[in-house]
């Protein structure tokens, strides 16, 4: 798909921005930088998708992020909610995908032991 | 307390760095729209001048003048040349942007050619990168399907295109004149500027480097415009910097702040201060040609000049904080050992001057100086930076003279004293057992490498100190804290 | 290929076929004044598939590309990452950057120098594994960092230096059996 001309640019850029806005998923960020992969992201990866179909869970999708910033935290998660807000949850371990989706994902609570503090907007 | 602001890091952690949608999503390529469409090349070169953009490499040169030289220059060809060398050791900013926002670093490049009238583009970067450079390769690839790059971009007469080119393990190589003779195949030996890059560069043609941070503010400013970067940072020095704290502070990590924060905000809030509770002792900006920041300091506004004038610089980001365990001395050992190992070797008084400042500061920490060593040590300092050809030596006595103008009591206790306050310099340390203590176990005598404990069981043991290699094993072996490092 | 069979090649030929076929496809013009800025990506992928740099392979390089043999060496030498010498099986690498360093990497260095009775830059007597230094990986968050093959190990102090040494070994000895 070669975008010949700026009209072609906008008309994808306005057909993506339109198609974001419509996915009402929740997002989970999770940091796929050399710092997060070398923390276990890649484990974490599976544990949650594992933990997400086990919940039967259809409305969360996993994001590859880049680096957040949190590297003393790593592996992180961000957990973006569509109605907005969202939380960062550091040093989780696969055993933790389950406790992780029930309180960030079904319950969608702002608060656990995981969340670790935002330094900047 | 003043927040950390966005601007390089802005999309890093936020959208997928291998989809094009995301990057799309987030403004991505309408920076290059505008200036291909409605900007002439001279209009995008004055936005960037009129920001104030400051080279993020460590010089601190501004941006648009650099591009306005090159621009210039009457060339068939022209290169720009991605700096993604990252050479400092303990800063990883440049990699979290090519890895976290790749796409980013490509459209600003695309954009550079086109102010400039360059149609190819360079990115070289280390082969410790490899995540790094997967994911430089996979953004090259759909943005070329996309027509973001290569020939005839997005319909107009623009083409360029962007390759990757590999360093192997030699910092030097992150001084421009050197990169440009890596590029070339050859060994990345500095070469004495004028003519600058922006000159003769690339096989003898116009070239504008620039690190990869810098190339990360672009297409923000062409964006937001120039009114909006300069009201953020200071006058002098406008945006943001990106740095990489790391050391002994409890939130290790990626920050971006607006040019001058100070310090104490960082290390106390973004930092969430030292680790384990120890005492503050000094930050290291500027790598092995930086210097360092200490409590005095504390609230001076982080800025280009600022840290100059204070006897460390900027650098390209790494932030190393040390605390009360470190001793200053090993510390600027420890970088000046660093540039003996990556000196390129050209010139003498960087490769026998740096070896000759090791040797009297190794007299130091294992207390053979005498006070004259002082003198010596700064007027060996003075010449390396005068006649040594390029940045790396120039800047190599720094770690040292900046730890000797704020550290000279540590300095004095390991001369006359003959003791090493953080307990580093090995031959400066006595271990010695407490009889108090000691219930003559005989861990520690077993445990000695050299044997030089004696005493009989359940009696109290003695070390003999003229034959102790002061290894410590003894120390970490006995578990009735007999033993006391002094 | 027969130019290149002029001089004592000890190393697989299987190998240089591969390189070979390598600087084949970046279809370099040997009348092209710039060839030589394909030199580091050559010497790169040579590394890669020989492990090291010995003067067979630096001559072949040389031909290859139409430079002479001291050029190629005196790049090689010039450049910390390529090396002459051949590195263990498993090569263990200890990271000594600033972050590394002032977090306590000097000491895990010195606990794997006892374990495996070699120097960094050397190599065990049964050619299994090596040790080396390197700056910065750019893990500093992680700090201090070994890297073994692929793998980064995090947050290591010398008590960790036991079960890493585990895990090179089982690497070690699962390479043996895949040959
Ligand atoms: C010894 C030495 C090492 C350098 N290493 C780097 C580096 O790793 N990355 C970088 O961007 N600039 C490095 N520089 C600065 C470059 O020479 C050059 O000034 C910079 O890439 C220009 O880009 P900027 O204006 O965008 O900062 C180094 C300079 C010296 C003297
Ligand atoms: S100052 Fe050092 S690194 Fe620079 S050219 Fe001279 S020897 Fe080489
Ligand atoms: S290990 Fe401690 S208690 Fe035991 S003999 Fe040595 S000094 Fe005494
Ligand atoms: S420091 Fe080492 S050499 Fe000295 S007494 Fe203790 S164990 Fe023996
Ligand atoms: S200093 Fe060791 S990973 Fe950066």
């Amino acid at each position: 798909m070669k975008l010949k001309s700026k009209e072609d640019f906008f008309k994808l850029k306005e057909e993506t921005v339109k198609k974001r806005a419509q996915d009402k998923d929740i997002k989970l960020l999770i940091g796929f930088g050399t710092c997060g992969i070398a923390a276990g992201a890649k484990i974490i990866e599976k544990a949650i998708e594992k933990g997400l179909a086990e919940r039967n869970i259809k409305n969360a999708k996993i994001v590859r992020v880049g680096c957040v910033g949190y590297c003393y935290a790593e592996p992180t998660i961000e957990i973006v909610y569509p109605e907005g807000g969202s939380v960062i949850l550091g040093n989780i371990k696969s055993e933790n995908a389950l406790d992780v989706i029930d309180m960030h994902i079904l319950n969608k609570s702002f608060e656990s032991q995981y969340v670790i503090p935002r330094n900047f907007e | 307390m003043v927040k950390q602001v966005r601007i390089a890091l802005r999309n890093c952690g936020r959208v997928n760095p291998e989809s094009i949608e995301d990057y799309i999503n987030a403004r991505g390529y309408e920076a290059l729209v505008t200036c291909l469409f409605d900007k002439k090349p001279a209009d995008v070169i004055n936005i960037i001048t009129e920001s104030g953009l400051r080279g993020r490499g460590g010089g601190g040169f501004p941006t648009g003048i650099k591009w306005k030289a090159a621009a210039a220059e009457v060339s068939d060809e022209k290169f720009i040349i991605c700096n993604a060398d990252e050479g400092d050791p303990g800063a990883f900013m440049d990699r979290a942007v090519l890895e976290g926002d790749t796409h980013s670093v490509l459209e600003a490049m695309t954009i550079a050619g086109y102010s400039v009238g360059a149609d190819k583009g360079i990115i070289y970067i280390r082969a410790e990168y490899p995540l790094a450079i997967e994911r430089i390769k996979k953004a090259i690839e759909i943005s070329k399907e996309y027509g973001f790059l290569g020939k005839n971009i997005l319909g107009t007469e623009f083409s360029f295109d962007i390759e990757l080119k590999y360093g192997a393990g030699a910092f030097v190589c992150g001084e421009e004149t050197a990169l440009i003779a890596s590029i070339e195949g050859k060994r990345g030996e500095p070469v004495v500027k004028p003519p600058y890059p922006a000159q003769k560069g690339l096989w003898g043609k116009p070239t504008i480097v620039n690190n990869v941070e810098t190339f990360a503010n672009i297409c923000p400013i062409i964006l937001n415009g120039k009114d909006w970067f300069r009201s953020i940072g200071t006058q002098k020095s406008p945006g943001t910097k990106v740095f990489a704290l790391a050391g002994k502070i409890n939130n290790v990590g990626l920050i971006e702040i607006p040019m001058g924060m100070t310090l104490r905000n960082v290390i106390d809030n973004i930092g969430g201060g030292i680790r384990d509770g120890k005492e503050f002792k000094a930050v290291q900006t500027g790598g092995p040609s930086g210097g360092c920041i200490t409590r005095e300091n504390l609230d001076t506004p982080i800025d280009y000049d600022n840290l100059l004038s204070i006897g460390s610089m900027m650098g390209s980001g790494g932030m190393i904080v040390m605390d009360e365990d470190d001793c200053m001395v090993n510390f600027a050992k420890f970088f000046l050992e660093f540039t003996i190992d990556e000196s390129c070797g050209k010139c003498a008084p960087c490769r026998v001057g740096n070896k000759r400042l090791l040797e009297l500061l190794e007299k130091v920490t294992n207390g053979q100086a005498t006070e004259e060593i002082i003198p010596q040590i700064e007027q060996l300092c003075a010449t390396i930076k005068k006649a040594s050809l390029c940045g790396l030596g120039q800047t190599s006595p720094n770690p040292v003279l900046s730890t000797l103008r704020y550290f000279r009591n540590e300095y004095d206790e390991h001369i006359k004293d003959k003791k090493c306050r953080s307990k580093v310099c090995k031959a400066l340390l006595k271990y010695e057992i407490v009889p108090d203590k000691c219930n003559g176990c005989t861990r520690c005598a077993r445990s000695c490498p050299v044997q030089c404990i004696s005493g009989k069981v359940k009696e109290v043991h003695t070390i003999d100190q003229k034959a102790c290699i002061k290894c410590g094993v003894c120390y970490t072996n006995c578990k009735f804290n007999a033993i006391i490092v002094s | 290929m027969s130019e290149v069979t002029e001089y004592k090649k000890i190393l697989p030929e299987e190998l240089y076929r591969k390189l070979d076929s390598f600087v084949e496809d970046l279809g370099i013009d040997s009348k092209d004044p710039r060839k030589k800025g394909y030199l580091i990506q050559v010497l790169h992928k040579a590394q890669s598939l020989f492990g090291y740099l010995p003067e067979e392979v630096q001559k072949f390089v040389a031909r290859k590309l139409g430079v002479c043999h001291s050029e190629v060496s005196g790049v090689i030498s010039f450049y910390n990452f390529f090396t002459t010498l051949p590195k263990g099986k498993v090569n263990i690498s200890i990271c000594m950057g600033t972050a590394c360093f002032v977090r306590g990497s000097e000491k895990v260095l010195k606990e794997f120098e006892n374990f495996l009775h070699i120097k960094s830059g050397g190599v065990t007597s049964d050619g299994k594994f090596s040790l080396d230094v390197l700056r910065c990986v750019g893990a500093c968050g992680l700090a201090p960092v070994v890297m073994v093959g692929d793998r980064v190990y995090g947050n290591v102090n010398p008590k960790m230096v036991g079960d890493i040494m585990t895990d090179c070994i089982k690497l070690a000895n699962s390479m043996e059996e895949n040959k």
